[in-house]
């Protein structure tokens, strides 16, 4: 059967599409969360992006932050956005908005210490986003091609199907959009220790090589310098229990949802592509950070492969992956045993069980999820992490230090 | 249904794709053929054993690459996991040592 290369998107001024139409309320510190959560969720189609940002940080954890919040308002999948500020903190809400706004979406700030009071301020909020959701409501939906999509893949709860199906799957998925002419971003750097020899051999040139094992070998050398034993730490022991031994088979394992395309670049966490193709981003293994960060760097959607190696009985499990309402995240697994009864359907999104089952290879498995993948970017079809949203996290931030 | 897999030819541990038993009669595809191998212990679905003595101090190999060294000899089919292997990756304390 022959796969549509095309989806409805809705179209921005600054030519990227967005696959979801939303207005944010961002918060320049968690200290105001709460105003952006009282202000969005009073209209349909508004989202609070809260987030654990704070005047902790400095030097590059302030960098950070400052381009996590510009690049979360410029996401595509967002066509207004109200950033609510305190007045007392370490980023200008109004540089934030300025910045934003160079995108050409609708964008406004509030400050809470130049209103009279809270209810003041968040009565303005919702006034102001209504009003935006309303004029971006209007926007009709376009055909796109896949060359404007962009992509975040991560894996969480890994076990031995991981690196068999789930992973393999995804890689193709990567190798698709990117033959496409399209974008796509992996990271947890920390998660390619032991296959730095692999993954490094796809970069583009020299300069690119030297960097994908920079930002590999450093996460080690800071293990060796505080004298930390990653086993502790990775594998999880869930990941133990689904039978990986070591980080370098879980490496090894994990390299394969990057596909086979080449490395063009290595992005700093939450930082934009320049240009189109597959990029590894720097910065946690925390799928709590990594999907922020992709959303950050404009992804519009995530592709979260998931092994056995964690508990299949919560819809918004791993790290509260229903709380990235900018992002639809598709949860894809070869675990059999994750869809042995109903409660775990309503956990996963696709399965490829059926590579390990024998019953489908990676080909045939990877074009039925590319078709489901197609209908959930035109928006026929939404992922459980849309669905269950009921539930909602600040989105952690990563973090280099020092943290004071 | 395939019991267990050899990912590359290199490899000098299998895949469990099942639970399988111990005293299991298994064959397996490497780089000389099919090969028998008789399970020594239980190996739960997705934990591996290996397909050939692993002396202790030598590479556990998987996808082609070292995932680790044995930290004993590990005979012909026998479980492969965190209590006879070891990681070399990360091991900031060996370095306090």
């Amino acid at each position: 059967m022959e796969v549509k290369l095309e989806f409805l998107g809705y179209p921005r001024k600054n030519s990227s599409i967005g696959i979801r139409n939303y207005v944010a309320v961002i918060p320049t510190v968690n200290c105001v969360n709460y105003l952006a959560v009282k202000i969005a969720v009073k209209t349909k189609g508004v989202i609070p992006l809260t987030h654990l940002g704070n005047c902790s940080y400095m030097g590059k954890d302030k960098e950070m932050l400052i381009r996590f919040l510009i690049g979360l308002g410029s996401n595509p999948n967002i066509g207004g956005v109200l950033v609510v500020g305190a007045g007392c903190e370490i980023v200008s809400a109004e540089e934030i908005a300025s910045k934003i706004a160079i995108t050409g979406k609708p964008t406004t700030f509030l400050v809470l210490n130049k209103c009279r009071n809270i209810n003041n301020l968040i009565e303005q909020g919702i006034r102001i986003t209504q009003g935006m959701y309303t004029e971006i409501s209007k926007i009709k939906k376009e055909k796109i091609d896949l060359s404007h999509l962009s992509v975040g893949v991560k894996c969480g709860g890994s076990d031995t199907t991981s690196g068999l199906s789930s992973n393999p799957v995804t890689g193709k998925i990567v190798d698709k959009i990117v033959s496409f002419g399209g974008t796509a971003i992996v990271s947890e750097p920390a998660e390619l220790i032991g296959a730095e020899q692999v993954v490094s051999e796809r970069a583009i040139d020299c300069e690119v090589k030297d960097e994908i094992y920079r930002i590999i070998l450093d996460k080690e050398k800071s293990m060796l310098k505080m004298g930390v034993d990653i086993r502790n730490c990775e594998p999880t022991p869930g990941n133990i229990q689904g039978g990986l031994t070591t980080i370098e088979e879980k490496s090894l394992g994990a390299v394969a949802k990057s596909g086979n395309s080449p490395i063009k670049g290595v992005l700093k966490w939450g930082e934009e592509p320049s240009g189109k193709g597959l990029f590894l981003m720097d910065g946690s293994c925390h799928s709590g950070v990594v999907h922020p960060g992709f959303a950050s760097a404009g992804t519009q959607i995530s592709i979260f492969s998931i092994g056995g190696g964690i508990p299949r009985m919560l819809p918004m499990f791993p790290a509260s992956s229903s709380s990235f309402q900018i992002l639809p995240i598709i949860k894809l697994t070869g675990n059999p045993k994750n869809l042995n009864n109903n409660v775990n359907k309503d956990y996963i999104d696709v399965s490829v069980s059926s590579i390990i089952s024998g019953k489908e290879n990676i080909e045939e498995a990877s074009e039925r999820v590319f078709k489901f993948f197609l209908q959930i970017i035109s928006g026929e079809k939404f992922t459980i992490s849309e669905i269950f949203t009921n539930y909602l996290e600040p989105m952690p931030l990563y973090s280099v230090g020092p943290i004071v | 249904m395939r019991k267990a897999l050899i990912i590359n030819s290199l490899d000098n541990v299998a895949n469990a794709l099942s639970d399988i038993n111990e005293g299991t009669l298994i064959e397996v595809e490497t780089i000389n053929g099919v090969k028998k191998i008789i399970v020594k212990n239980f190996i739960p679905f997705g934990h591996k054993f290996s397909v050939n003595l692993i002396k202790k101090g030598g590479d556990v190999i998987k996808y082609g690459e070292k995932i680790g060294k044995a930290i004993e000899d590990i005979q012909e089919g026998f479980h492969v996991h965190i209590h006879n292997v070891n990681s070399e990756r990360g091991r900031g304390d060996l370095v306090l040592q």
